[in-house]
């Protein structure tokens, strides 16, 4: 498949797209496919998104020379990892590279809810908890399990209350992120309005399975 | 006699640089009394000549406007200028040349035409129009104008390659059934994608106004 096949979100969709994303909702509710966005969040979601962009996210144009015609799926789904964590009062520069570093596995969790957009959440979507508390990471608090223990873990939604109190007992904030219902949402927008059809996710589908193709 | 020669075109010749002089040549003729800065006459004739200071460059602005676009404002009573100033003001705004879903003129053309205008962009002096038309299933047809040369109609549909290649150049009425308001549009080449819809990039017809 050649590089312009690569279906692109046009820029002029991403603060619609982060607003999408940052307001999904678990219980399936329908989308407003056309948010009423005042100036100022515009604004303010516009200059989130620039400063992922200066750490690289979701790509940059040396990585990804084509980008200027518009961000494909798999970078929808990367600049949506980060909205999420930036979101949540991560700064940047933590968030961009937990996501680049856990891409892989925030893919697979995406990838599980993306197979069937339609479904419901359901028990055995994957949640990323991330437990990396900033005063626990200067103390390197607890010395024997900081290499044991990743920053990012993935867990079942219905095995959360019962690993909060066994291998989530450590001290420290811990921060759960559903990528899979953001992603649901993502895509239901995105073919609600046909921005993209479906030959793109299922593109992505077989990428997240056969290893990373695109460039960037 | 000189065939063809007019005395009047002679005088104009003659007569023009003299109403130019007080200020075009005034540095040429030093000892010329119209040069002389003292000379009053030469003073009041060149401060009339100075532009007013309201000239604007938007007033000379010519921005183009697709066939498909103008139909729909017309059918909704609204001028083309109107929907340019509503974009001047969001220039003021500091926010993007973009009228969106929810702004009062996108509104008053789906309510007037039933025609779902999604938005309406001003790139470079060009207007851009997309229409995102939705039926109880889902998407119905589309019709966007990312660039000037690049506006693609989109609709569900299959036909064979060979009636493909036959099809460009032609009209789109020739292939599909469309609103009243895509008539006239060129179809440059159609794509079919893996969902069974069709992708037709089109060359509307482009106004100025």
């Amino acid at each position: 498949m050649s590089d312009s096949d690569i279906q692109r979100l046009s820029s002029g969709h991403l603060e619609d797209l982060a607003y999408i994303v940052l307001t999904a909702r678990a219980d399936g509710q329908a989308i407003n496919l056309y948010p009423d966005l005042s100036d100022q969040l515009r604004k303010r979601l516009r200059s989130r998104i620039k400063h992922l962009s200066q750490y690289d996210w979701p790509s940059s144009l040396r990585n990804d020379p084509a980008l200027r015609r518009g961000f494909t799926l798999r970078q929808c789904c990367r600049l949506m990892t980060a909205l999420l964590m930036i979101d949540a009062h991560l700064p940047a520069n933590k968030a961009v590279p937990l996501a680049r570093q856990h891409e892989r596995q925030f893919f697979r969790a995406i990838a599980q809810r993306l197979h069937a957009p339609s479904d419901l959440a359901s028990p055995d979507d994957e949640i990323a908890v991330i437990t990396s508390g900033e005063i626990r990471d200067a103390l390197g608090f607890p010395e024997k399990h900081s290499l044991l223990t990743p920053p990012v873990r993935f867990i079942a939604r219905n095995d959360l209350p019962h690993q909060w109190s066994s291998h989530l007992a450590d001290p420290g904030a811990r921060l759960a992120l559903d990528v899979g219902t953001a992603a649901v949402a993502l895509w239901r927008w995105i073919s609600g309005r046909r921005l993209m059809d479906d030959a793109a996710r299922t593109q992505l589908l077989a990428e997240i399975q056969g290893g990373p193709v695109e460039p960037g | 006699m000189t065939a063809g020669f007019d005395p009047r075109a002679r005088l104009d010749i003659q007569t023009q640089p003299a109403i130019i002089m007080p200020w075009n040549s005034a540095k040429k003729k030093k000892g010329s009394d119209l040069a002389c800065g003292k000379n009053r006459n030469s003073r009041l004739i060149s401060v009339s000549f100075k532009p007013t200071p309201t000239f604007t460059t938007h007033m000379i602005m010519i921005c183009q406007l697709s066939g498909p676009a103008l139909k729909l404002l017309s059918q909704s009573g609204l001028a083309a200028s109107q929907v340019d100033e509503a974009l001047t003001a969001l220039v003021r705004d500091r926010a993007q040349t973009v009228l969106r879903y929810h702004h009062p003129l996108v509104r008053r053309l789906k309510d007037a035409t039933g025609i779902n205008v999604v938005q309406i962009a001003r790139r470079s002096k060009y207007l851009l129009i997309e229409i995102e038309q939705h039926d109880d299933q889902g998407p119905l047809w589309q019709y966007r104008e990312h660039a000037p040369r690049r506006c693609i109609f989109s609709c569900r549909g299959q036909i064979p390659a060979t009636i493909e290649a036959a099809l460009q150049g032609e009209l789109l009425e020739r292939l599909v059934n469309p609103a009243v308001m895509l008539q006239g549009a060129i179809v440059q080449d159609i794509a079919g994608t893996a969902d069974g819809w069709l992708n037709i990039h089109i060359t509307p017809q482009w106004q100025s106004f």
